[in-house]
């Protein structure tokens, strides 16, 4: 009884503190979009463009974070129904356990596009639209070969082993790295997808393996904490590359800190989220398959510049 | 009267017990851990076997695809977009276009010094033509998966994730390698007639790489 108190005060007091529940009040209703954490710049990105792009179309807009706390995404969800929402957009909290979240909303009749994370199951939201991190994963690990040569050390970290997506990264590196048997990995660690574990795990590290060539980390916050470690330890010519294309990341590797990222278009597919939701609300349909993947873009010093907010100019 | 109402308690509680038991168990069925493994991947798909689909389908659909590399590149360095809706084939914009090409001219120099085994071919051009080169991956390594993506016949949607749907490009490159250490073995002078993929996002800057496929 306590534990659902609490749960529903804290969900109350994370509504209100984005903004206000106003489900009813747009010419075309209002549209839920539920991500993260809006303190990240990945996730922040995704809102910016399902918020920009929801209110374009003429719909308001609730903008929420769960947290990854699968429990509180339900929670979230089930308010928004409740509030009369015509949609979600989602990145959802856990793959598998958000499956029955999107069938509760599915049953409801609340149309659910999945952006970022898709589930395990068809048929449930409307559309699932995913990086393509096999894709981002081979293509940095294909530079960074290149760049560090195909003998030497180096290191892994990866960004969160408790979330697929880093796993795809993670198999997408050694799809292209394990085919060359000279390079060696030294050492693998996970980082959780922040600065300062990544900057401690590479402490760690240097002084076991001081000889590495390069690193290769899961994500550009970890990628960040492996260069700031290389720096504080005089290692400056060790080739660092991640994944993600932050504006963080892009001025590194304009400094010429960071050699190398891979950016997800995360405002190009809460874009394209909304679109198809706005198409689905409109019709019964989006006309597109429901899995969708989005290319990540190697990101170098020659086209750095083209970066800001997880958006790529032309 | 009390000793025969408990020995009837005594025999029919084990009978009714039974009973219930066989009857609650009549909407049961006991399944082997194979038959488990079934139902738990009930409604994911697996996928195409990489073999089947690499000899009896895209091994012909390279051959009777491919264009003239010349052609494709002069094309492509005019206007990327424009020369994949004509040439190339592209999933969606997740995926690079995939351009066929047909290699025919003369190796005018291996380079092995990197697992990305790379042969350059220099194409055969009508005269005054400008000599445009062509560098075919002979493998080990191969990079990219240009020939899964070229191949209209297999979609993301074929695969429930994007392990296996990797699983299926680097099978498919396997597959090419092999068949290149095979019978393509190439060295400086040689003539070339083959059927290759080029992959790229834009016009072309620097190599041409191209993955062989098939070859005369």
């Amino acid at each position: 009884m306590w534990k659902k108190l609490a749960l529903s005060a804290a969900v109350a007091a994370s509504v209100s503190m984005v903004m206000p529940l106003n489900a009813q009040a747009a010419g075309k209703g209002t549209i839920a979009i539920l991500v993260n954490a809006l303190d990240n710049p990945y996730y922040a990105a995704e809102a910016k463009g399902a918020d920009t792009e929801a209110k374009k179309l003429g719909y308001d807009t609730i903008v929420l974070s769960h947290g990854e706390d699968v429990n509180k995404q339900n929670e979230l969800v089930n308010l928004v129904i409740g509030k009369g929402v015509k949609g979600i957009v989602l990145d959802n909290a856990d793959s598998n356990s958000s499956v029955a979240t999107v069938r509760t909303a599915k049953d409801k009749k609340v149309p659910v596009v999945l952006i970022n994370r898709e589930i395990p199951k068809d048929g449930l939201a409307i559309a699932q639209l995913s990086h393509n991190n096999l894709q981002a994963g081979t293509e940095v690990a294909q530079r960074f070969v290149e760049t560090i040569g195909e003998k030497g050390e180096y290191v892994e970290l990866t960004c969160n082993l408790a979330d697929k997506n880093c796993v795809t990264r993670s198999q997408a590196f050694h799809q292209v790295l394990d085919q060359y048997p000279d390079l060696k990995m030294v050492a693998r660690q996970d980082a959780k997808g922040a600065l300062l574990p990544g900057k401690q795990a590479m402490d760690s590290i240097l002084q076991e393996h001081p000889n590495v060539k390069g690193v290769i980390a899961g994500n550009g916050p970890v990628a960040l904490g492996a260069i700031a470690s290389l720096e504080s330890a005089g290692h400056k010519d060790v080739v660092v590359m991640g994944i993600d294309g932050s504006n963080d990341e892009r001025d590194s590797i304009l400094a010429g800190k960071l050699k190398a990222t891979v950016m997800l278009q995360a405002q190009s597919i809460a874009i394209h989220g909304v679109d198809l939701l706005d198409k689905y609300i409109a019709t019964g349909k989006t006309g597109e398959q429901e899995r969708q993947l989005f290319r990540g873009i190697l990101i170098t010093k020659a086209n750095a510049s083209k970066v800001n907010d997880f958006y790529y100019t032309k | 009267m009390l000793y025969r109402i408990s020995a009837l308690r005594t025999l029919l509680l084990p009978i009714s017990l039974g009973l219930g038991l066989t009857l609650a168990l009549a909407g049961c069925h006991v399944v082997t851990d194979t038959e488990l493994a079934a139902i738990r991947s009930q409604g994911q798909r697996h996928g195409p076997d990489a073999a089947q689909v690499f000899n009896g389908q895209l091994v012909p659909y390279a051959d009777k695809n491919a264009k003239p590399a010349a052609l494709v590149v002069g094309a492509l360095t005019q206007n990327f977009d424009t020369a994949c809706k004509q040439y190339g084939f592209r999933q969606s914009d997740a995926f690079p276009c995939n351009f066929w090409i047909r290699v025919q001219g003369k190796v005018t120099r291996i380079d092995d010094s990197s697992r990305v085994g790379k042969a350059y071919v220099e194409l055969t051009q009508a005269a005054g033509g400008d000599p445009v080169d062509i560098v075919l991956q002979m493998g080990p390594v191969i990079v990219g998966t240009g020939v899964r993506d070229g191949f209209p016949g297999i979609k993301y949607s074929d695969f429930d994730d994007q392990t296996k749907f990797a699983a299926f490009g680097q099978e498919i490159n396997k597959l090419v390698v092999a068949r290149v250490q095979h019978s393509l073995k190439l060295k400086v002078g040689d003539p070339v007639d083959v059927a290759a993929v080029y992959s790229t996002w834009s016009e072309p800057a620097g190599e041409i790489r191209a993955i062989p496929v098939v070859w005369k």
